[in-house]
């Protein structure tokens, strides 16, 4: 009977959780994008521009690595600009949320987790309809099979939670240090430096190459690689590492979130 | 009676506020010179124990720092308490300040869906009561404009609209609403009393002494984290404003029965001569009063309204004495706002006279206290009377009023004074 209760009171907290990500996440892409003409595909726009601008330096002295395809090169650094862009833009949106609705909070008890998660929503809404489409496409051409285009969300799925994972954890810091945006963009400079987006893994001397393989974004990147330009069939191997890296770091940050929890509410 | 709120010891320990380091390199420095030291804490609730049962309208009082806000957040299941237990049967919903948790940005009836999904009700319940909003604010062809587009008073009545459709079992509020213009005021306090329903228990932390008489059967008195005072609330509040007079020393010496009797202070008072003679061989005073703009005796005035404090004196004798009348003015929270006096004394020949001193309209929203005196300061400081808090009133703003209130903020504005300063803006290149 009691068990019973329980979880019908469970499922209306759930409930009720996914009825707030649905609002704020709205609220969040409206703000954002009222008035303006591209309206959700300025998110597309960032991407795109530096493509263009990467192909124009680097397209003829890397495309050797690229099967000697400056195309190849173009969609090589399409996907990891639009990975590298996501973890950026969405993990420093959700480091500010908790402390920006620290007044609300003060008002009315809602789960403190929403004001990340709803950060990574807002942008996984606006990656299904922008960049998605895209890589889908790409993926159908080379593939010739509707296996790829749907595997790219497994590596999307690993993006998101290790994104999560990185918003859970420096939401939580910057209640405690309000000067982090400062270091954590130093961080995001790093992770994007490291990670093969514009430059073939290739040329990274051996003695350095092993940090790459530290870099969380690498995997997914390549794996996302993988299913949409190498038109061979989902590498299981690679999706299960990506998707393993994305859980544990999921796990680790909301660990540190919900430690910490508690103490919020004194610095708020 | 159904038990609603039921508190067991419960304590709150919290970070103090200088305590805050907010500093990344400082701290990762502190920790590897190894002065790290844990943040101290403060006990802000100290084994609070309370019983509300259905139905009951609690009014929360105190001092700030009290703990009066906390208590309520900790009810709310804001604040989690370090110790003891809580146990709430029913909804909870806060009748929250106005404006608060709006985003300007986004238009009317997302800002209901918005804003009732965050108070606890679900899409579909808020999509049915957005048309009753929209109607009661009076706004339906507002819409779909974003808030920011509307006028103050409409978005007051916004503000107002939304926050007091609600319908919990435990109703929290922080301070009372107040809202709007003439026409809207007699709609907004039907709504307000409609709240007050029999089976709805309510807690509401308020300053002004008036609301929570007229509106509470039960009065908490909050003094440092503990509850000091708990029964009927013209007892509690009347031994309140007792206690939060400066010399509330002297008084329980001079008169052990005064916690009780003591009748409220009003905006005039007057000593006849059977009565209580206040002053000495020198100097009596006569009456005293605080007047409106129009020259009414009035306990009530508005935020942009210049009132005055009168004061009638009589000189029994001549002396060498240079009567200085003044006045201090102290706030519901016991604290002195400022004390005046007349710029210039001179001796004066046996008499009655009228002291007039006219205050501008600086001080902002709430209530305070008057105490008169008259002094000399030669050949040494003497104070030949000096009643402490013997008048009251009350400052009410009625939002249609902009002094410190500019870009249509419905919200509290705090602060002891507000009044509209001088600014420059200027492009510098």
């Amino acid at each position: 009977m009691s068990l019973s209760l329980n979880n019908k009171y469970i499922s209306a907290d759930a409930k009720h959780y996914i009825e707030l990500l649905q609002v704020l996440v709205s609220r969040n892409l409206k703000v954002r994008y009222r008035g303006s003409f591209l309206g959700i595909y300025w998110s597309l726009l960032n991407p795109l521009i530096m493509t263009g601008l990467y192909t124009a330096i680097f397209g003829a002295t890397f495309a050797k690595y690229y099967n000697n395809s400056v195309a190849d090169y173009v969609l090589a650094a399409l996907t990891g600009l639009v990975v590298i862009n996501f973890f950026s833009i969405s993990t420093t949106q959700a480091l500010m949320s908790v402390v920006n609705n620290g007044s609300l909070l003060n008002k009315i008890q809602i789960p403190v987790s929403v004001f990340p998660v709803s950060a990574i929503m807002a942008n996984v809404f606006q990656f299904i309809m922008g960049a998605f489409p895209l890589l889908a496409i790409v993926a159908i051409i080379k593939s010739h099979s509707l296996l790829n285009p749907l595997a790219i969300l497994l590596p999307f799925s690993a993006l998101v939670l290790f994104c999560m994972g990185m918003s859970f954890f420096v939401s939580a810091l910057y209640v405690f240090f309000r000067d982090l945006p400062y270091f954590y963009e130093l961080v995001v400079f790093m992770l994007w430096i490291s990670t093969p987006v514009f430059y073939p893994s290739a040329i990274v001397p051996p003695q350095v190459s092993f940090l790459l393989r530290l870099n969380p974004l690498s995997p997914i990147i390549e794996c996302l690689r993988q299913i949409s330009l190498s038109g061979n069939p989902p590498d299981l191997m690679l999706i299960t590492n990506a998707l393993l890296s994305g859980i544990i770091f999921a796990t680790l940050g909301w660990l540190y979130f919900h430690r910490s929890r508690s103490q919020f509410m004194d610095l708020l | 009676m159904k038990e609603a709120i039921r508190l067991e010891q419960v304590s709150l320990w919290r970070r103090t506020q200088e305590e805050f380091s907010y500093n990344l390199k400082k701290s990762v420095l502190t920790f590897f010179e190894g002065k790290y030291r844990q943040p101290a804490k403060k006990l802000v609730l100290d084994k609070i124990d309370l019983v509300l049962e259905q139905g009951e309208k609690v009014g929360i009082i105190g001092s700030n720092g009290a703990g009066k806000s906390t208590l309520l957040k900790v009810i709310s299941g804001i604040l989690q308490p370090t110790s003891g237990t809580l146990r709430v049967r029913g909804q909870i919903a806060p009748l929250m300040e106005l404006g608060a948790g709006f985003d300007p940005e986004i238009t009317v009836i997302d800002n209901i869906l918005l804003y009732g999904t965050l108070i606890g009700f679900s899409i579909p319940e808020m999509r049915e009561r957005a048309e009753s909003i929209l109607e009661f604010a009076e706004i339906e062809d507002y819409k779909h404009v974003p808030v920011k587009g509307l006028s103050s008073g409409m978005m007051a009545r916004l503000a107002f609209a939304i926050a007091t459709d609600i319908n919990p079992d435990i109703l929290i509020l922080d301070e009372v609403l107040s809202v709007g213009d003439e026409s809207f005021k007699n709609k907004s306090k039907k709504r307000m009393d409609q709240l007050w329903k029999d089976h709805v228990t309510i807690l509401v932390v308020s300053h002004s002494m008036k609301f929570i008489q007229e509106s509470c059967n039960k009065v908490i008195w909050m003094k440092k984290g503990r509850i000091n005072l708990v029964g009927d609330s013209q007892y509690v509040i009347d031994s309140y404003i007792d206690s939060v007079s400066p010399t509330s020393d002297d008084l329980v010496l001079l008169d052990d029965k005064a916690i009780g009797n003591e009748p409220l202070p009003s905006s005039s008072i007057s000593y006849s001569e059977n009565d209580r003679i206040v002053g000495d061989e020198y100097v009596q005073m006569i009456s005293g009063c605080i007047k409106n703009s129009v020259d009414e005796i009035s306990s009530e005035i508005l935020i942009n309204e210049t009132a005055r404090v009168i004061m009638r004196y009589k000189i029994l004798k001549e002396s060498n004495h240079k009567f200085v009348p003044n006045f201090h003015i102290h706030s519901s929270h016991g604290f002195c706002v400022f004390v005046n006096s007349i710029k210039e004394a001179s001796v004066l020949p046996v008499g009655e006279y009228e002291m007039e001193c006219i205050l501008p309209n600086f001080l902002n929203e709430g209530s305070y206290f008057v105490g008169m005196a008259i002094s000399s300061f030669e050949p040494r400081l003497e104070n030949h009377f000096f009643e402490q808090n013997i008048l009251a009133f009350n400052i009410k703003d009625s939002l249609e009023v902009t002094i410190g209130r500019p870009h249509g903020f419905t919200g509290n504005i705090p602060g002891v004074i507000r009044t509209q300063l001088q600014w420059n803006l200027a492009k510098v290149s």
